[in-house]
């Protein structure tokens, strides 16, 4: 809600201007304003203000839309006067005091034209109404109180048409909200329920029958994004009923003559609806209400087009981005031969102590090709890679490539019964694998690097021949039913990946790359081609690096890093670990993408303040395996940190996003509905399964192209730029209320106190049992009761968690993405400052922390430091914060012999007891 | 309201492009250019199994052609 007197009195004023006759001057108007107060008590005491004016008409508009104070005279006469003799009155008045019809009749009676006002009767004080949220019409919050004003005339139209134009066009920008409209004076709010398969005569119906009173309340209570007020046009004046929008969008509708023209205002505030919404709304108003007069009756309201066919291809050219560099090789095996024929001796991937240059790679790769040939394996076929990330696992993909093979790569970290899924689902003839025998996967040929390397490879692989639309690889990724599904991308899609992004981050051989990400993540697709198919160094990052932040920012500096993916759960840890240490920052990095899931840029607060934006950049990247990792890319800037900014970027080069409703049709700006993605990264499909392809991977109505649904819900900014609004399917409804768990995770991030917030639901017996919980890594001296109580400031009642519980860290998934399964059961009832104490006392408390923070997952007192992952160097971490906290000092062995966290603290007790002399 | 896309009570049709590329697309809109219907109007589930059954070879048409430039049956699935 706006505040302030300003905009409290703009609201409740209301104005007129009239163009004085010739002849009439100032003194005649004072002669006139004194008899009105002889015989209307509202007109005593009311001076009249003559103020001389250049002649481009400014002070009018001024004078009109200025209001005046809330006590004192009731209204302001202004005279303005022109050099050319011209001279216009200025009434303003407050509504309470004077309703519309007095205002007029004063003027007149001022002006000499001599009407009999009803100036002593007083409109009635308008309600006030809330302003909610309209998050649809982009406008930016720092231009609120500014104000912006439209005209747009309609013909042929009735009022009834024009409201259940109003409400068909909001429902359509303000998806999944019953539509809210003031009307009326006062204002009362209602709520227009829109039916797209209801007629057009049903839909006007509806609008005459009186809404129930509870209807009424509520919308009341919820407040309107839109205002409508009818009125009659005026003959000679200039009338306005606001100074100040009193609703977001503010509508006066005067009819004009009597033939069914219409003058439609619109006022609206910049900090809630930007211009080019407004403008938008305005013109789909007035087109949907012509459409619905001179459509058939019986016509669907879904028939009804807000846009013009030019407008519609306009949005949906907007969010298409040209392709770049065209030219050269499509195929992955091809390009990087390329790079290795140009740089043979360059360095190709370090991991840890050896190294292999791009010749010894592309040479590897040749002999497992060979190998790989010898044992039989054809054109077409798919071939799965076991492997640790490393060389020879880019060594085996490129020689499955080459063979004209798609490579399946499979995490060997993966649950077994999950490989095998993978290994049957893909159909692969031959996996390749670490040590033989592992995984056990029956059916399966396996084959170790070792045995391809000596298996009849005396004849050279045979030469791959076919084009860019082969497949490359088959990456699983999680299906909605539980059952992981194969997509199937091409060498083109992964070609196009790396010409839309290395002209624009200028990726060369002098950049090093980290090779993060699980083989089965496609994020780690992005790592390896983009790096290697550009000629740079790539840095294998073991896994238990992968999980200790300390030590990945040590690689990060030893290795001398420069490009750096990450999920931003992932990133934010590294923030952390290096808010850790003050001496020698990352400073090798010049990019960072973060990628995987969707980004909330205040994590990135202390980012900024440690790494200038102009020595690295880092760019937030929205993407899917369907469309080939990335579909966007935007640069993240320090002011995104604090505007809590959902703005994922344009469409990457190749690439096109839209926003669809869900029959197909193109949103308008502001709108949210489903991305749509086209273009350059459109997988194949998803292998085996063409009914389910064909039902994700469907037929554009506006362009008759092969676009990608993705299950994403966002909005299409005016410049073409996307903006995340969560998954569809990840909404949840508590109560039968619609809630996104963002929003409530971002609520607990703008409090000062909480670092990291995840947020759960628990479905219970029945959908009264369900519940929101929460959980948050807080600053020490930040309280559960604290925060909670902040965020039930923010929060509608049923969107308040029922329990905030305090981790030492959120677990992320082998994805890095927020492991929800992991979470701890949450704590309730209530709790007092204090109560998350552990109860044996705030050593174990301490511990528990520290061995959270550590290991990356919540700790509980019973539970082994070695089998939640902790590592010999992890042990040494700990052990080093130990000593930095003051506790006393413990040798690695002690810490072996202790290793859970009861028996942890009270060895530290003991140690205490023995340093005091108790 | 079902998602029309999704509407396991819907009318559906089947489209198929140059690329031999099926796309299972919901009766009530205009066939866009460069797609054919290959079936329907019918039920979603009818035509689901129309799909497991038609493309067998998901393979787009110009990579088949240029894989299997001799035999043009379907052979495999995608890949």
């Amino acid at each position: 809600m706006i505040g302030g007197g300003w905009h409290t009195a703009a609201r409740d004023c209301h104005s007129i201007v009239l163009r004085l006759s010739a002849g009439v001057g100032p003194r005649q108007v004072r002669e006139n304003l004194r008899r009105a107060a002889s015989a209307h008590s509202l007109c005593r005491g009311l001076r009249l203000w003559e103020v001389a004016a250049t002649a481009n008409g400014d002070r009018t508009r001024k004078e009109s839309s200025r209001p005046i104070a809330s006590r004192g005279p009731a209204v302001r006469v202004v005279l303005v006067r022109y050099p050319n003799a011209a001279a216009d009155l200025v009434l303003v008045a407050r509504r309470g005091s004077i309703a519309r019809a007095g205002l007029v009749g004063l003027a007149n009676l001022l002006a000499g034209n001599e009407s009999a006002p009803d100036v002593d009767q007083p409109d009635p004080q308008p309600a006030r109404v809330r302003w909610p949220q309209v998050s649809w019409g982009l406008g930016d919050r720092r231009d609120l109180g500014s104000v912006g004003l439209l005209t747009v005339n309609v013909a042929g139209v009735d009022e009834a048409v024009l409201l259940g134009a109003t409400a068909l066009v909001l429902s359509r920008y303000d998806v999944g909200q019953q539509p809210r409209i003031a009307t009326g004076s006062p204002f009362t709010v209602a709520e227009y329920p829109v039916d797209e398969n209801a007629t057009v005569a049903e839909h006007l119906a509806c609008l005459t029958r009186p809404h129930s009173a509870s209807m009424r309340s509520s919308g009341e209570r919820r407040g309107a994004p839109v205002g409508v007020l009818f009125g009659e046009g005026g003959d000679g004046y200039e009338y306005r009923p606001w100074l100040a929008p009193p609703f977001p969008l503010s509508f006066a509708v005067e009819r004009l003559g009597h033939d069914g023209f219409w003058r439609s205002r619109c006022w609206y505030d910049r900090g809630l609806v930007s211009d080019a919404i407004a403008q938008r709304f305005t013109r789909h108003v007035a087109h949907a209400a012509v459409h619905m007069t001179k459509a058939d009756a019986r016509t669907p309201l879904g028939d009804i087009a807000l846009m013009t066919r030019a407008e519609q291809d306009e949005v949906v050219r907007s969010g298409v981005t040209e392709p770049v560099g065209l030219a050269g090789p499509q195929r992955i095996d091809r390009l990087f031969a390329e790079v290795a024929r140009r740089q043979p001796q360059a360095p190709a991937v370090i991991d840890g102590p050896s190294e292999i240059s791009y010749g010894e790679l592309d040479a590897l790769a040749d002999r497992l090709a060979a190998g790989l040939s010898a044992l039989g394996v054809s054109p077409g076929d798919r071939v799965a890679v076991c492997l640790e990330r490393g060389a020879e696992f880019v060594a085996a993909t490129v020689a499955v490539l080459r063979l004209d093979c798609a490579y399946v790569p499979m995490d060997v970290r993966h649950p077994h019964d999950r490989l095998r899924y993978v290994a049957a689902d893909a159909d692969t003839s031959i996996m390749i694998v670490e040590h033989e025998g592992f995984p056990v996967v029956e059916g399966v040929r396996q084959v170790t690097l070792a045995q391809l390397q000596t298996a009849d490879a005396n004849r050279a692989g045979p030469v791959a021949s076919h084009g860019g639309g082969l497949p490359a690889y088959v990456i699983y990724t999680s299906g909605s039913t539980g059952r992981p599904k194969g997509v199937v991308v091409s060498h083109a899609n992964v070609a196009a990946l790396v010409r839309a992004t290395a002209g624009e981050y200028a990726f060369g051989p002098h950049d090093v790359w980290t090779f993060f990400h699980s083989v089965a993540f496609d994020f780690s697709v992005w790592e390896t081609w983009g790096c290697l198919l550009t000629g740079g160094r790539l840095v294998v990052v073991p896994y238990w690096v992968s999980r200790a932040p300390h030590e990945f920012r040590e690689l990060l500096i030893g290795s001398g890093v420069t490009v750096l993916s990450q999920t931003p759960s992932a990133f934010s840890q590294l923030i952390d670990a290096d808010q850790e240490v003050p001496a020698g920052g990352v400073d090798s990095v010049r990019l960072v993408v973060l990628g995987g899931e969707s980004l909330d840029a205040r994590i990135l607060v202390p980012w900024f303040a440690r790494y200038s934006p102009a020595a690295c950049q880092v760019v937030n990247m929205f993407g899917i395996t369907e469309t080939t990792v990335h579909v966007t890319a935007r640069t993240v800037t320090p002011r995104d940190t604090w505007q809590g900014c959902r703005n994922v970027g344009r469409a990457l080069p190749g690439w096109s996003i839209s926003v669809r409703d869900e029959r197909g049709n193109v949103l308008p700006y502001g709108a949210e509905g489903e991305v749509w993605v086209g273009g350059a990264g459109l997988a194949l499909g998803y292998l085996g399964q063409p009914e389910l392809t064909a039902q994700k991977f469907v037929v554009d109505p506006v362009t008759g192209q092969r676009l990608y649904r993705s299950g994403d819900n966002g909005r299409l900014w005016p410049d073409g730029s996307l903006e995340y609004r969560g998954r569809r399917d990840g909404q949840v409804k508590v109560r039968g209320h619609r809630i996104e768990l963002d929003e409530i995770r971002a609520v607990l991030l703008d409090d000062p106190g909480v670092r990291h917030a995840a947020v759960a639901v628990v479905a219970g017996r029945d959908n009264a049992s369900t519940r929101i919980h929460a959980y948050a890594v807080m600053t020490p001296e930040a309280t559960e009761q604290a925060v909670l109580s902040r965020a039930r400031l923010m929060l509608p009642d049923y969107m308040v968690p029922a329990s905030l519980t305090r981790v030492g860290a959120i677990p992320l998934t082998g994805n890095g993405k927020t492991d929800i399964g992991r979470l701890p059961a949450p704590t309730t009832g209530d709790r007092r400052p204090g109560a998350d104490r552990h109860p044996e006392g705030p050593v174990v408390d301490e511990v528990l922390r520290l061995w959270s923070r550590h290991l990356g997952v919540t700790v509980g007192v019973g539970d082994n430091f070695f089998t939640l992952g902790g590592n010999s160097l992890l042990v040494i971490q700990v052990l080093a914060e130990l000593t930095k906290m003051g506790l006393p000092k413990v040798t690695v062995q002690q810490f072996y012999r202790n290793s859970t966290a009861a028996q942890f603290a009270a060895l530290l007790r003991q140690l205490a007891g023995e340093a005091t002399g108790d | 309201m079902t998602n029309p896309f999704d509407d396991p009570d819907g009318t559906f049709l089947v489209l198929c492009n140059d690329e031999d590329q099926y796309s299972l697309w919901p009766a009530f809109a205009d066939v866009p250019a460069g797609w054919r219907t290959v079936s329907g109007p019918g039920p979603r589930d009818a035509l689901m199994s129309f799909i497991d059954e038609t493309w067998l070879d998901m393979r787009p048409k110009s990579l088949r052609d240029a894989m299997d430039p001799v035999q043009h049956q379907p052979g495999g699935s995608i890949g």
